[in-house]
């Protein structure tokens, strides 16, 4: 069953208590909180609409969108893992993190966001770090590649 | 020098930490091609005797490899290793993490010097089995060579606090590093580091803490048995993306 956006906010609340509710609008809801995956804390904010039961969206189009607020990501133009490693773009340059295969098992509106995009965001970040200070991604990825086929 | 007595004195006050001495042993002899996968050290078989016990003698080698760092383009004499030695000696407690040890070591030689300097006095640090014995007959030569060093010591302490408790990137701490130890040591254990990091990650040997932390455990743990965690046990997924 699709877990309604109230039921995401008490999860959220129950599991992550130092994650604030910072907005709800309808079915969408929005939080910001810091994790500190090694030795950094980041700020992160997380917004979701938990669709309708008749909506048959793609998980593409469904999936947490999960940004960093601070410190700002760094980039570094020319790795092999991209500029920043597993990322979307939006049309206005704005980064949000990508931490599931939309085309897998990996999620859906079922599950919680409290047991599912949060500890990824955790793992991402880890890794992240990693990947800054050594060049290696060391979690586990694959890239969308022009043309739909991922490598 | 009564090197005999003091090198008894030494391992006495540094006996063998078990299981960081097996983890670090494995670690040492598996780069050398050589594996064994015993459950306790009294397992290790005789043909593969323990390089380092403690983690007080692993401290003392970041503490002199520190002082090799700093002193590289010096050519007077440079603080003597016996005296780091006996320091890390009477700094010895059994039990203690590496950065807390690390810590308190170069803590201890510089508020030795420190104390020395608010008294005028250059350091004196006698062979603890012999005390008429100084290992400091030849260094410190002047009060600022022995302040200098001492700055080195607590700007080390420092930036291992910082590290331990304020926010820092790993590439910053890295640079810090290697600042502090040189190139092939810290390198290699930061990319060591992230290997294992994302091996006990994929294979979800990991879990979280509420504040938001990753914990991964040194050794294969039951996660849920750990205190703290939130009770959060993710999945496997496929992190995506773009590659721009």
């Amino acid at each position: 069953m699709v877990m309604t956006i109230d039921a995401q906010i008490k999860d959220m609340a129950s599991v992550w208590p130092n994650f604030a509710l910072v907005g709800r609008q309808g079915a969408t809801a929005a939080w910001q909180g810091a994790v500190r995956p090694l030795l950094q804390t980041f700020l992160v904010d997380i917004t979701y609409r938990a669709p309708l039961v008749i909506e048959q969206l793609s998980v593409r189009v469904l999936q947490p969108r999960v940004r960093v607020l601070s410190p700002p990501l760094r980039q570094r133009p020319g790795d092999p893992e991209g500029r920043l490693p597993h990322v979307y773009y939006g049309p206005n340059g704005e980064v949000t993190l990508c931490m599931l295969d939309p085309d897998s098992d990996d999620w859906s509106p079922f599950d919680s966001l409290a047991q599912t995009t949060m500890p990824w965001i955790i793992e991402w970040l880890a890794a992240y770090e990693g990947w800054r200070a050594t060049g290696e991604w060391t979690a586990s990825g694959r890239h969308i590649e022009p043309g739909g086929a991922g490598v | 020098m009564n090197s005999y007595a003091f090198a008894k004195w030494y391992c006495a006050r540094t006996p063998t930490e078990e299981r960081f001495a097996l983890a670090l042993n494995r670690q040492l002899y598996e780069q050398a091609g050589i594996a064994f996968a015993a459950a306790d050290v009294e397992d290790v078989p005789p043909q593969t005797p323990l390089i380092i016990k403690s983690v007080t003698t692993v401290a003392l080698q970041l503490i002199k490899r520190h002082r090799n760092i700093a002193y590289a383009t010096e050519t007077g004499r440079i603080p003597p290793s016996v005296m780091l030695s006996c320091h890390a000696g009477h700094a010895a407690r059994p039990g203690m993490k590496l950065a807390q040890m690390l810590i308190r070591q170069a803590r201890w030689t510089a508020r030795a010097i420190d104390d020395a300097a608010k008294r005028g006095q250059l350091l004196v640090v006698p062979n603890p089995e012999f005390p008429a014995e100084r290992f400091t007959d030849r260094w410190p030569e002047s009060q600022v060579q022995q302040t200098t060093y001492s700055r080195h010591l607590h700007t080390l302490a420092n930036g291992l606090e910082a590290a331990r408790t304020g926010d820092v990137q790993l590439e910053d701490l890295q640079e810090w590093l290697l600042a502090q130890f040189g190139d092939r040591i810290v390198t290699r254990s930061i990319k060591a580091f992230n290997q294992r990091l994302g091996r006990q990650v994929q294979s979800r040997q990991h879990g979280y803490t509420r504040s938001g932390g990753l914990f991964v455990p040194a050794a294969p743990a039951i996660i849920g048995a750990a205190t703290g965690l939130a009770p959060v046990a993710a999945r496997a997924h496929t992190n995506m993306g773009e590659r721009r």
